[in-house]
């Protein structure tokens, strides 16, 4: 042996070496590790002398106070099951809104996009890569809702009064007591265009400068109880509520803080009955969304009458119970 | 055969290099919470999420739980204060939610009342108790850290008055009578009260105040903060633990900082250890002073 280490020193020299570059390389990776530890087959998540607070013991705990990891699963559950068919129109705008999900994230500076969208992923039961579901969840939520206020019409339009789905256009103006030429012909302009019989969307698309409604003027629903705001003013509302089906109101001016402009109003649809027979998704989208935000349980009413319809079982005989109560429900 | 062995003995200790950080599992993942459809919900699915959004603040709670259990006596004046203090939570609850207290408090998930106060409640209580032991468990780092000392105040942004006011005692003047006559600010009116780091007293005057090795001295000297260009006049009552323990309790047994201080000494007193790399990093993010095992860690957060 010793004569094998006194012929070749050199080569074993090298060899203790890398040993010891080994070791050393392997203690300073695994030195800041966080160890585990298990005692009697339980994972261990914390100790203090004399006592080890196990994995077990931490889940039991947070899922007595903890409800909305479950909660979120369920809802996706119920939502897909209930909703089964992705038609083109739910996948474009399935898209549509992944990308401003992504643009949004993007401007935030104190995280990555990447983080603040696995983020809000986890908080609604979903894993980091799963915004494609997220997203296509959302729209099989308003097909869901728009299924149910069609089912329920009735019941939910039995208080509603002078219900309207409008179109607008708006043009923004430098100060709306004063118009300048180029601001008084352009609404001549509209006003022409519309006298010829252009339809009012094709218009809009044209011309529109408006924020508050889509490229071709679609605003959506309003009724007698929606409340004004600094871009939808009482003027607005009250030239809105008067208009039948099919009209188009005067020029509205409108001088806000937000901005001022000059505002043409259409009934795309009036009433409650005419509302009824549209076949429009964008109508039933509009209406739905109104009367959610209007009754902070109806989406929950909405998830648990869809949830009745499956075959839902719980292992504890309160969840159920616990659920609705997490969702706003049997107050 | 050797040549052998050592191979392995070092592709061995390579391996354990990439094992990793450690994550503790429950055993009980396969366990079906509910069913809805097709789709199965186990706890398995909902434990790694609950873990990593709740699971370090749990942690801290219960392992402080246990550290209650260990040093404080749960006395009848404690639970009378819980109890006082739980009826003026319901009066609130019943009020705002428009329910109950008991259907409150089962919405939010406790069993019953006596749950609330052992969970919510009561913790509270004992940990300002477990303040006022670390007063005294801890004294030397408390003092040095706190320099807590009673004391009259004079405070003035003009030099001259503050020579002027310094005369004048030395003359036998009353402290609030010169205060008022040469002092130039309503935070201190010259009577006695307990100062301490973060109180608003600057540390020059407390270090100052700390020095001192008897009560009742005028120190004979203006005091110049510079950052702030104000000059102080200070007179110690006491700075001996002893004489002004209560003053220090009313003023700092409910104080976070105390509270954060507290919680470090007895988590090293504990060997309080984390072997979850979810809830350590959580941990480490929001109170990274209570990971005692890392005062790498630990410790470079107090020096910032």
């Amino acid at each position: 042996m010793l004569e094998i280490i006194k012929k070749n020193w050199f080569v074993v020299l090298i060899a203790i070496l890398l040993c010891g570059f080994a070791i050393y390389y392997v203690w300073d990776t695994t030195k800041d590790f966080v160890k585990g530890k298990s005692v009697d087959g339980q994972d261990i998540i914390a100790s203090i002398d004399d006592y080890d607070l196990s994995a077990d013991e931490l889940y039991d705990e947070m899922s007595r106070f903890s409800l909305s990891q479950l909660y979120y699963r369920f809802r996706n559950a119920v939502i897909e099951q209930s909703v089964t068919e992705e038609t083109d129109e739910m996948k474009e705008a399935a898209q549509q809104l992944k990308e401003n999900l992504e643009a949004q994230a993007q401007t935030n500076s104190s995280s990555s996009a990447d983080e603040l969208i696995a983020s809000m992923l986890n908080n609604v039961g979903l894993e980091d890569d799963e915004l494609d579901r997220f997203c296509m969840l959302a729209q099989k939520e308003s097909v869901l809702q728009q299924n149910y206020v069609k089912e329920h019409y009735d019941d939910l339009m039995a208080d509603v009064e002078s219900p309207r789905i409008l179109s607008i256009i708006e043009l923004s103006v430098s100060d709306v007591d004063s118009l300048s030429e180029d601001e008084s012909a352009s609404m001549d302009t509209i006003d022409a265009a519309l006298a010829d019989g252009t339809a009012f969307a094709d218009v809009a698309s044209e011309y529109t400068q408006s924020t508050i409604s889509d490229e071709n003027g679609f605003y959506g629903y309003i009724d007698e109880d929606t409340a004004s705001s600094t871009t939808f003013t009482k003027e607005m509302f009250s030239a809105a509520l008067s208009l039948e089906e099919g009209e188009t109101s005067e020029w509205i001016h409108v001088n806000s803080d937000s901005g001022d402009k000059v505002v043409l109003i259409h009934a795309d649809v009036a009433g409650k009955d005419s509302l009824q027979a549209s076949e429009d998704d964008n109508v039933w989208s509009s209406l739905a969304s109104a009367l959610i935000s209007r009754n902070s349980t109806l989406s929950s009413e909405i998830l648990f009458d869809a949830a009745d319809k499956l075959e839902i079982t719980f292992a504890d005989e309160n969840m159920e119970a616990r659920l609705r109560r997490f969702a706003g429900l049997d107050a | 055969m050797k040549k052998t062995k050592l191979v392995c003995i070092l592709g061995a200790s390579l391996a354990l290099s990439g094992c990793g950080n450690a994550y503790a599992n429950i055993s009980h993942g396969g366990d079906v919470v509910a069913t809805v459809g097709d789709v199965t919900i186990t706890d398995g699915d909902l434990y790694p999420q609950m873990k990593a959004s709740s699971g370090a603040e749990y942690t801290l709670t219960m392992i402080r739980q246990k550290i209650y259990e260990a040093e404080i006596e749960v006395t009848d004046e404690m639970r009378e204060q819980a109890e006082e203090e739980y009826d003026s939570v319901a009066t609130q609850a019943e009020s705002y939610y428009d329910m109950t207290m008991e259907e409150y408090i089962q919405r939010l998930g406790y069993a019953d009342k006596d749950e609330y106060i052992e969970k919510v409640i009561l913790p509270n209580i004992e940990q300002t108790e477990l303040n006022k032991k670390y007063f005294d468990e801890n004294n030397e780092e408390f003092l040095s850290d706190y320099q807590p000392a009673v004391a009259r105040i004079l405070a003035t942004t003009d030099q001259d008055q503050a020579s002027q006011a310094l005369d004048a005692l030395n003359d036998g003047e009353d402290f609030e009578a010169v205060t008022e006559e040469y002092g130039d600010t309503t935070t201190y009116d010259g009577s006695e009260q307990l100062y301490y780091t973060d109180s608003g007293l600057p540390s020059v005057v407390l270090s100052k105040l700390a020095e001192q090795s008897e009560g009742n001295t005028l120190i004979n000297e203006v005091i110049v903060d510079s950052t702030t260009g104000t000059y102080y006049i200070a007179y110690l009552v006491s700075n001996d633990y002893e004489t002004i323990k209560d003053q220090i309790v009313d003023a700092l047994a409910e104080n976070t900082s105390i509270t954060s201080d507290t919680m470090v000494y007895y988590l090293k007193k504990y060997n309080f250890t984390v072997y979850d790399t979810d809830v350590f990093n959580t941990i480490r993010t929001s109170y990274p002073q209570y990971l005692v095992q890392r005062p790498d860690i630990a410790e470079a957060d107090s020096e910032s």
